[in-house]
């Protein structure tokens, strides 16, 4: 059953599933509810009217009524572990509503597909969700804990699978299971929870469990009033708003939040169809029957208490006060990041905005960039400190129930994050051919002796360095005592000279060879000589050093290219000679950008050259291209070792799953995350520069949010190179900008491509006093430095400050003889920008916009 | 391998930076996990933003203290080094200071030595597990005499050198300047004006006589908000120049309420009485209006007119519009301006456009629908052979100074007449001035061959024209 429901369920479904096991869990956050809720809440029945978006329209109702009732069964036995705690804090009442949601949302999406019934129906759709991952929390806890990330991808698909297994309460239960993998692991998990919460602890199982069994009766009493108020009893015993709250989405989306509530809407009307089908052909008793808990009574005095709130649709309740009534003037509003349920007066919100309201971590948490709910802790006023720590328990709570979380969590941050920065390699994919070739020629060399040369050619950030580098690790495995490696570079090595100094150095090192050989070899002539000694075979220079060259040299010269400019080509020509007459066993292997690389060398080079390439090309589809950015992401299975991630340590293959699970989950389902990668394939393709995007958001990763969420908010800061100089428009002052824009006009005016400050005055103060002139004409007093001309030592000043922005490139001739002396105003300039581009890249005022456009 | 776990930076050591430099925190944090090297720290870095938006002091600040066991840094600042070898030798000679290092070599040439020597230090060392060594180079986009492989080979160091992360701060980088795969660039954006406000009230000047602090900082603040609006958004938009610029204003700003003649409250009154002062530019000019001595020789090229025109001799300052003449006027109208064959002057075609009204006759005119010509005199001085420059002096001396009318008629210009006597003196004066410029060195002063240019601008010589009662526009073939 698992499978199909992963499959199957309908997104909104996996979604609610995935809040009512955090929920479960007791979050801080009270979940959902946001902004619509509140809404909601003060008619309780427009609510229904509201839920539009289309779901409902399909497929079979009946089956999804059938669904929603088994299921509550199996979701109640789940869950008790994890409500525990909300239970005792809360009035039951919500808790009660929140399992028929639970129990309906897996059914409501289906039935929405199905049935226009569903649509029409009952308001409180969370509590349904809830009751379902309560129910089926239960029995198919074991199979949940298997699974945690399945839920996830069940958001993203579409409803109607888990209805359809309705009759069957087992089968639902099972259903469930997969989906609500979260709540199994946290029931698991309860333990740990109960540890690092004082409040969850013994009482809790009992109290969960009892709560479950109300919101079971719940759905079936509902028709009549007075079990409609047993169901708000109900709900109040569960507390926990969490039922519906998506604590992944959380982690995972902020947009996910609006979204929620207007499933939540639908599905509380499907809900309320099902309910009352159901609960009518489905007697309460039977309910109650299976599931004997103690509570029932106590949720039956409640529920009369608590009728006028049961028609409010939210069970939510104030973070604060832990009440869930929301009147006008005090109503309850939701985060929309994270769900926190919170009344007005107790949060001290005077007015509902209009737009969405963030509570103040999430505030916080936007303003530094980073998720880092510590910090928040830090810097928060005492008034909040109780809500934070209650929602950092419930955070935790929901986490995957894994032994030794943080300790995996924060291993695998640090190989994620050293691949991420570029400090570990990552393995090459789909270069297997390029691979074995070089590969062959170097082992060719170590273990036959032969002398060998190739290029490597590719595009930057192709994976040219880490091919070869690959490969001499993989070869120093088999052979490592014989070859040794030179490296050169030619940005560093910028003649020949150096980089026999450099080669020379990098073997005396390696072959011990005495310093003062190294040091008395001062000019090139003698270095030369002695490193072709070194080279050659004993038999061709009897005194040099015997045995030495029985070993090979792997050369491997960065930026080929650049050796290529220098002067004669000698090293080149003299590498090549040595490998090509078998002098000695070296390798030579240059990596360049450069296709024609060839071309660039002189003829005695090429010839020596053995005309052997391996070419490297950039991913060539997206999907290649996220094979190779997994890698920064993920750790394959048989890398651990490698990368030194203690495997014995209890909980790794669960965390990996997991982990694994959440990264193929962004790909596969979110769109944000999915948009983020296309941009950077089709623009550059660069995969270092994807994964660069992917280190905040990494490193801000914490135990109690190990959600990961790429890309990062837009209030991040970003990684990005700046596109061109025109970022730096917006730092600049009104008189910059004016004397920047008079040049621009002065381009197209005068037909000139150089101007000087001379001109650019004369320019800017004729532009001002024709716009003073308009100004007054037309009566307006400007008031401000709209129109103020400033005097030419301060736009001289501003000129500067434009050529030391680079904005204002020196043209050629600028007269050496005068060069420091006069003349800001006579020296030429030319334009780093076009008239045109102004306007694009910064906001002007009025009086500058209109100089860019009329010339 | 031993597994090192990933942590984040200290919270508290970053509140307290963040602390002191307000309105920079993701800033703070980023470059924190960037750097740590128990984050996520990285190979390179590239820092941007323009000037005094805290990039240097930031990273500084953060490394400071960052520095550990684990970590080391030193900063290179660029302008402090004359030529790229300079550059390497600091380099080396800051790094060996930082990590205690003895042997410091006598001399590093080239990066390819740079690279040996760090990585004697930093990689052929032993160094304690996860130690990272941060190098960061300041404003390395100013290095003068920098080879153009500069960049991409600093940027190769971290990769020949795992330990080393690179830091380059500049204020605006080229893309992909560093010619490798992808270096992440953290972006220090210019403040805003409620960072600018909020920024300069953490230090608000001690509260006013006779108000409270808090009265005093409210109106600090609006204070702050009013000088930004006009001076610093619209000339200067800089903390340094907007702070300096509270700072001259406000002791004029509250004069008002010492004096008792308005309370604290008044703010708009308070900005009426003071608006004279918002308007007075010199406040962002510091070089007028902060040192105020007058220099008894100007050795700038652009002295103030009044300072030329009281300095300059009477025959310096004939040389020097003489110079200005032959150097905006086209030779070829030389004879029509200047022939004084026919008696009296020439009416000279004063080539001034409709506009001349306006401040100097400056502003082109347009040729029908075509691009509009620029005024010769905004294109710069052009060179000119002194003996050009003499025959002007000659040809125009006596209409501009009638008093030497007598003594030329009598002969040649010559030694012991009181302008002449000091004409090639004047010159050697004005060349040592700068005032006149030599074009292509060598040669005598008194070549008459020898090419020269005139070093000052439109402004300085109408004034010095009219001190000599001269309308040098009069003499312009425009």
């Amino acid at each position: 059953m698992a499978p199909h429901n992963t499959t199957a369920a309908a997104p909104t479904a996996g979604k609610k599933r995935a809040r009512s096991q955090q929920e479960d869990e007791p979050d801080l956050s009270l979940t959902i509810a946001k902004k619509a809720r509140v809404s909601k809440e003060i008619p309780t029945n427009a609510t229904n009217g509201t839920k539009p978006r289309g779901r409902r329209v399909t497929s079979a109702p009946a089956a999804k009524a059938n669904s929603s009732v088994v299921i509550p069964n199996s979701e109640e036995e789940r869950h008790p572990h994890p409500r525990p705690l909300t239970a005792a804090k809360k009035p039951r009442q919500p808790s009660g509503k929140k399992k028929t949601n639970v129990y309906d949302f897996p059914a409501s999406d289906e039935d929405e597909l199905g049935s226009a019934e569903v649509t029409t129906s009952a308001p409180a759709t969370k509590r349904k969700t809830s009751v379902k991952s309560a129910t089926s929390a239960p029995h198919s806890g074991k199979k949940n804990l298997k699974e945690p990330p399945v839920e996830k991808k069940r958001r993203g698909r579409p409803p109607g699978k888990q209805l359809t297994a309705a009759p069957v309460p087992d089968e639902q239960e099972d259903d469930d299971v997969p989906a609500t993998k979260k709540c199994s692991a946290i029931k698991n998990s309860k333990k740990a929870a109960a540890l690092q919460n004082g409040n969850a602890e013994s009482g809790a199982d009992s109290d969960t469990t009892n709560t479950t069994t109300t919101s079971l009766v719940v759905p079936k009493t509902r028709k009549p009033k007075a079990v409609t108020s047993l169901r708000g009893a109900e709900v109040q015993a569960q507390v926990p708003r969490g039922i519906l709250t998506p604590r992944k989405e959380k982690g995972m989306d902020w947009k996910r939040g609006k979204k929620n509530v207007v499933f939540a809407a639908k599905e509380k009307s499907d809900s309320e169809e099902e309910s009352e089908e159901k609960r009518e052909t489905i007697p309460v008793k039977k309910t109650r029957g299976k599931h004997r808990l103690g509570l029932e009574n106590e949720a039956a005095p409640e529920a009369e208490d608590e009728e006028e709130s049961e028609e409010k649709e939210d069970d939510e309740v104030c973070t604060v006060c832990s009440k869930p009534d929301s009147k006008k003037g005090n109503q309850i509003l939701f985060c929309d990041s994270c769900d926190m349920a919170v009344h007005q007066k107790c949060y001290g919100v005077a007015r509902i905005p209009r737009g969405d309201w963030f509570c103040k971590d999430c505030t916080e948490k936007k303003m530094a960039g980073l998720l880092s709910v510590d910090e928040t802790a830090k810097t928060r006023g005492a008034s909040f400190q109780e809500k934070k720590a209650a929602v950092v328990a419930q955070v935790a709570e929901e986490l995957p129930d894994i032994p030794n979380f943080e300790q995996h969590l924060r291993m695998a941050q640090r190989v994620l994050l050293d691949r991420c920065a570029g400090r570990r390699r990552i393995k090459l994919q789909g270069q297997n051919e390029a691979y074995e070739k070089t590969c062959q020629l170097v082992e060719q060399t170590i273990v036959a002796g032969e002398g060998n040369s190739m290029l490597v050619i590719g595009a930057r950030g192709c994976g040219k360095t880490t091919l070869v580098e690959s490969v001499i690790y993989d070869v120093s495995e088999q052979h490592k005592e014989e070859f040794h490696v030179v490296r050169l570079n030619g940005f560093i090595h910028t003649d020949d000279k150096l980089a026999l100094r450099e080669i020379w150095r990098q073997l005396g090192k390696e072959m011990a060879v005495e310093d003062d050989l190294v040091n008395k070899t001062s000019n090139y002539a003698d270095t030369m000589a002695s490193l072709l000694a070194l080279l050659s075979h004993p038999s061709e220079i009897a005194e040099s050093f015997d045995g030495v060259t029985s070993k090979s040299i792997v050369f491997v010269i960065d930026e080929f290219d650049l050796f290529a400019t220098h002067a004669r080509q000698t090293l080149l020509y003299n590498l090549f000679d040595i490998a090509q007459a078998r002098k000695a066993p070296i390798a030579v292997v240059g990596l360049t950008t450069r296709i024609d690389v060839v071309e660039s060398l002189e003829k005695r080079v090429k010839s020596r050259f053995s005309h052997r390439y391996v070419y490297l090309s950039l991913p060539k589809s997206l999907p290649a291209f996220w094979d190779v950015c997994k890698q920064g992401l993920s750790v394959d299975e048989e890398d651990m070792e490698a990368e030194g991630i203690d495997e014995a340590l209890e909980g790794h293959k669960d965390f990996w799953k997991w982990w694994n699970g959440r990264v193929e989950g962004l790909y596969n389902k979110d769109q944000r995350f999915k948009d983020h990668l296309e941009s950077y394939f089709a623009s550059t393709k660069s995969v270092s520069a994807f994964l660069t995007t992917c280190v905040l958001p990494l490193a801000g990763l914490l135990p109690t949010s190990p959600f990961l969420r790429i890309p990062a908010p837009t209030t991040a800061v970003s990684l990005d190179p700046p596109d061109s100089k025109l970022h730096m428009l917006e730092s600049l002052s009104d008189l910059d900008l004016s004397l920047l824009i008079a040049a621009a006009r002065l381009d197209i005016i005068a037909h000139t491509d150089t101007v000087n400050f001379a001109m650019a005055y004369d320019e800017y103060s004729s532009l001002m006093s024709k716009q003073r002139i308009q100004t007054a004409s037309s009566g307006l007093l400007v008031i401000g430095g709209g129109t103020r001309v400033w005097g030419r030592g301060i736009a001289g000043m501003a000129w500067e400050r434009l050529v030391a922005l680079g904005l204002l490139i020196p043209a050629a001739s600028g007269g050496r003889g005068t060069a420091g002396l006069s003349c800001l105003d006579s020296k030429m300039w030319r334009l780093d920008v076009a008239l045109e581009e102004i306007p694009a890249a910064v906001k002007l005022n009025a009086v500058l916009a209109r100089w860019c456009k009329e010339i | 391998m031993a597994v090192s776990i990933f942590e984040l930076p200290d919270e508290l050591r970053l509140t307290l930076i963040a602390k002191e430099f307000p309105c920079r925190e993701p800033q703070i944090r980023a470059l924190a996990t960037l750097l740590n090297p128990s984050a996520a720290p990285c190979q390179n870095l590239v820092v941007y933003g323009t000037e005094a938006t805290g990039k240097t002091a930031i990273t500084a600040a953060l490394l400071a203290s960052l520095d550990g066991d684990l970590l080391r840094h030193t900063i290179v600042n660029s302008i402090e080094c004359i030529t790229a070898r300079h550059l390497y030798e600091t380099v080396v000679a800051r790094v060996a200071a930082a990590l205690e290092w003895d042997a410091v070599p006598p001399r590093c040439e080239s990066v390819s030595q740079l690279t040996v020597e760090l990585s004697k230090m930093l990689k052929y060392t032993e160094r304690p597990e996860g130690f990272r060594f941060v190098l960061v180079f300041d404003g390395i986009d100013h290095q003068r005499e920098a080879p153009h492989t500069l960049l991409p080979a600093l940027a190769r160091l971290s990769e020949i050198i795992p330990s080393l992360t690179t830091v380059f701060v500049v204020t605006s980088p080229p893309p992909n300047n560093l010619l490798t795969t992808f270096v992440p660039h953290l972006h220090f954006p210019t403040y805003t004006k409620p960072e600018f406000i909020s920024i300069l009230s953490l230090s608000p000047p001690p509260p006013i006589p006779n108000t409270t602090p808090q009265e005093t900082l409210d109106l600090y603040t609006r204070f702050v908000a009013a000088v930004h609006d006009s001076l610093s958004r619209s000339a200067s938009r800089t903390l340094p120049s907007l702070s300096q610029a509270c700072q001259t204003l406000w002791p004029k700003f509250i004069l008002p309420i010492t004096a008792r003649t308005h309370t604290a409250k008044e703010f708009s009154k308070l900005v009426v009485l003071a608006r004279v002062h918002f308007q007075d530019e010199s406040l962002l000019d510091p070089t007028l209006s902060l040192a105020p001595s007058v220099t008894t020789i100007p050795l700038s090229t652009k002295p103030k007119t009044t300072d030329l025109a009281t300095l300059l001799p009477t025959t310096a300052r004939f040389l020097l519009l003489a110079a200005y003449l032959a150097s905006h006027n086209p030779t070829k109208t030389d004879l029509a301006l200047f022939s004084t064959f026919h008696h009296g002057r020439k009416r000279r075609r004063g080539g001034f456009s409709g506009i001349t009204g306006v401040s100097g006759g400056r502003g082109g005119r347009k040729n029908g629908n075509q691009h509009r010509k620029i005024a010769r005199k905004l294109l710069g001085a052009h060179a000119f052979v002194l003996e050009r420059m003499l025959a002007i002096f000659t040809a125009v001396r006596t209409e501009w100074d009638p008093a030497s009318q007598g003594k030329i008629r009598d002969g040649m210009v010559g030694g012991e007449q009181e302008m002449d006597n000091d004409i090639y003196m004047s010159i050697a004066t004005l060349a040592s001035l700068r005032l006149l410029v030599k074009v292509g060195g060598g040669g005598d002063v008194c070549d008459l061959g020898g090419k020269w240019r005139v070093a000052v601008g439109w402004e300085v010589v109408r004034g010095l024209g009219r001190s000599v009662g001269v309308e040098v526009e009069e003499w312009l073939v425009e």
